[in-house]
């Protein structure tokens, strides 16, 4: 008696500690992550394509002294042309505003007079102290082409940036504008920056440069409360960028589950899509040979078993006739 | 067309082993599919898919050739296995008073031999096929061509082993014992012997070594090959002594060296089994 009361105490007490566990292990975490936002990243391929390119709407609406290829890089001002990125690896950073100032925001080709002083990395970093939590992605990335892709990457060795907290956007355009505006007036200094709208802020990190954590329509919808602008709205996973006063066209860059943009629209006016990028899968082609492979052994088996069984039986048949 | 059925009837024989070593061993190449498939998974899959840190090679041939880590492993042990056996254990187990009267020698043996080849290949086979599927979902298609370049070397390395073990399959009395001598010489032999040699005479390339030439299969994969001699070794000078490490032999070199060990050791085995008595 005493033992079977002894042993069911132990029963409860172990059930108490693996009820801990559990909780520890699955449950608390589920509560925590609901309220950060998370890298979705998986490493392979992205396969760009552009679908559409109307180049009388765009020399209207956009620009008719440049095409798409100043954004997107060579060759994207042809329809059809594939591009292609590698996610290669990600992790996790805290960085200075001077990081991001050089490698996202001033122009490559002004970004010597930056090395050195009076504007230079301790100085950023000094008057705009804020830190940035991000996540860094190794890719190695194909330009749009017709044909075949060469074996090696265009740019074997880019990055793609994350911004884990989407307020941060509203206090990096604001650091960048101002610093900006100290740097152009500054007579003594050679160089000049542009201001960056909103839209443009925007447009340039997510084309080409920055992706998004999840959950996304949530992380978009945030960015967008932050930033407070007319120019700015989300659908779901969908971001469009506008400026109502100055353009008369519309941006649309949608993520895809990764976070990555997936869809880039130009629309015109009357909402007619004049270009547009899009990002496709292959993955099938894998798991369609999988399953091929898979079906054929598995047919195999079943048709060893079988053959076994059919021996057997004939086996036992004859086995009977004989000692009838 | 007497010719012809001269022919068939005598490569009959040959058939019938084949089919029954595919029977006879079918369980074995199981079990080393399946180990080979975990080994590619652990090298070229578990490593990225859990690491995020961990950094993909740039292209597909990049990849291919840094997940080789394996194949020469698995490689050596599949050869090991499926033909240590193969001349002697017919005289261990004197199986070959029953067979010998009735089949002619040379014919079980290359029957016997084709079979073993045929699985071995095969587990080379889901070695590529795994690593190229891998491939293909990282990086897209279509596989690159320097791929079946590499399969082409190690099916031409496996030859070239096979016909190795096969030699010390000849003269040696058991396979357990063929086995581990074979493993111990392609694993442990042929590097030691290396850097000794290398060490005494950093210039001496190493083509003696089976494990040296059998060092294209990965190689080959690279996007330009080493042109000049200085591209294919790796060395380091410490004061006046240099240690250097070759990679790898020129392709024709390579080849030329596994056909060789092919040619010799089937020589020297054929001559062996020739005189063994059972």
């Amino acid at each position: 008696m005493i033992n079977q009361r002894y042993s069911m105490k132990r029963n409860w007490r172990t059930l108490f500690i693996l009820g801990w566990i559990i909780m520890g292990l699955l449950i608390i975490p589920t509560f925590m992550t609901a309220a950060n936002y998370s890298v979705r990243l998986q490493k392979g391929k992205i396969n760009q394509k552009i679908t559409i390119y109307d180049k009388d709407i765009w020399d209207i609406t956009v620009n008719d002294t440049y095409g798409p290829e100043e954004f997107f890089g060579e060759n994207a001002n042809i329809t059809g042309a594939n591009g292609k990125y590698i996610v290669r690896s990600w992790y996790d950073d805290e960085v200075n505003t001077s990081a991001l100032f050089l490698n996202l925001l001033i122009p490559r080709e002004k970004i010597i007079a930056f090395f050195g002083p009076p504007y230079n990395q301790s100085y950023i970093d000094e008057k705009y102290n804020s830190t940035y939590k991000i996540g860094f992605i190794l890719i190695s990335k194909w330009n749009f082409i017709s044909g075949a892709f060469p074996e090696n990457a265009s740019f074997p060795n880019d990055a793609l940036y994350l911004l884990k907290n989407p307020e941060d956007f509203k206090t990096l355009l604001d650091d960048y504008n101002s610093f900006v505006d100290e740097v152009n007036n500054d007579l003594f200094f050679p160089i000049t920056l542009s201001n960056y709208s909103i839209k443009e802020f925007l447009f340039r990190f997510f084309s080409i440069q920055m992706g998004i954590l999840g959950p996304i329509d949530t992380y978009l919808t945030e960015m967008i409360d932050n930033l407070n602008s007319d120019n700015v709205s989300s659908i779901g996973n969908t971001l469009r960028l506008e400026e109502k006063d100055l353009d008369n066209y519309t941006i649309q860059i949608s993520f895809g589950k990764m976070g990555l943009p997936s869809t880039i629209t130009y629309l015109d006016e009357d909402g007619k899509v004049f270009y547009k990028i899009t990002t496709y899968d292959t993955e099938w082609t894998v798991w369609l040979t999988l399953s091929i492979v898979g079906a054929a052994i598995i047919a195999l088996v079943v048709y060893a078993f079988y053959k076994n069984w059919k021996r057997k039986k004939e086996f036992q048949t004859s086995l009977k006739r004989v000692q009838s | 067309m007497d010719f012809l059925n001269k022919l068939y009837s005598g490569m009959k024989p040959i058939g019938h082993t084949f089919v029954f070593e595919l029977k006879k061993q079918w369980k074995k190449f199981i079990a080393f599919s399946v180990i080979t498939v975990g080994l590619v998974l652990l090298a070229s899959w578990l490593p990225y898919a859990f690491f995020p840190g961990n950094a993909m090679p740039e292209i597909q041939t990049e990849y291919f050739r840094t997940n080789q880590t394996f194949l020469s492993f698995i490689l050596i042990f599949a050869n090991c296995f499926f033909f240590s056996g193969i001349i002697c254990s017919e005289y261990d187990k004197q199986t070959g008073f029953i067979l010998f009267p009735k089949i002619n020698k040379y014919k079980l043996i290359i029957g016997k031999y084709i079979g073993n080849y045929a699985l071995v290949m095969g587990i080379t086979g889901v070695f590529y096929f795994t690593l190229g599927l891998l491939g293909l979902y990282y990086y897209g298609g279509p596989l690159n061509f320097r791929f079946f370049q590499s399969f082409a070397m190690a099916l031409l390395y496996i030859l070239a082993v096979s016909s190795f073990i096969t030699f010390f399959s000849s003269f040696m009395k058991k396979e357990n014992i063929t086995i581990i001598t074979t493993i111990l010489i392609l694993l442990i032999a042929f590097n030691v012997i290396t850097q000794f040699i290398t060490l005494a005479n950093p210039d001496f390339e190493p083509l003696f070594s089976l494990q040296y030439a059998g060092n294209l299969m990965s190689s080959i994969l690279y996007l330009e090959f080493p042109d000049t001699v200085a591209e294919r070794y790796f060395q380091i000078t410490i004061r006046d002594f240099t240690i250097r490490t070759w990679n790898t032999p020129t392709i024709m070199a390579g080849i030329s060296v596994l056909l060789i060990y092919t040619f010799f050791s089937f020589l020297f085995a054929a001559i062996i089994f020739k005189r063994r008595q059972l």
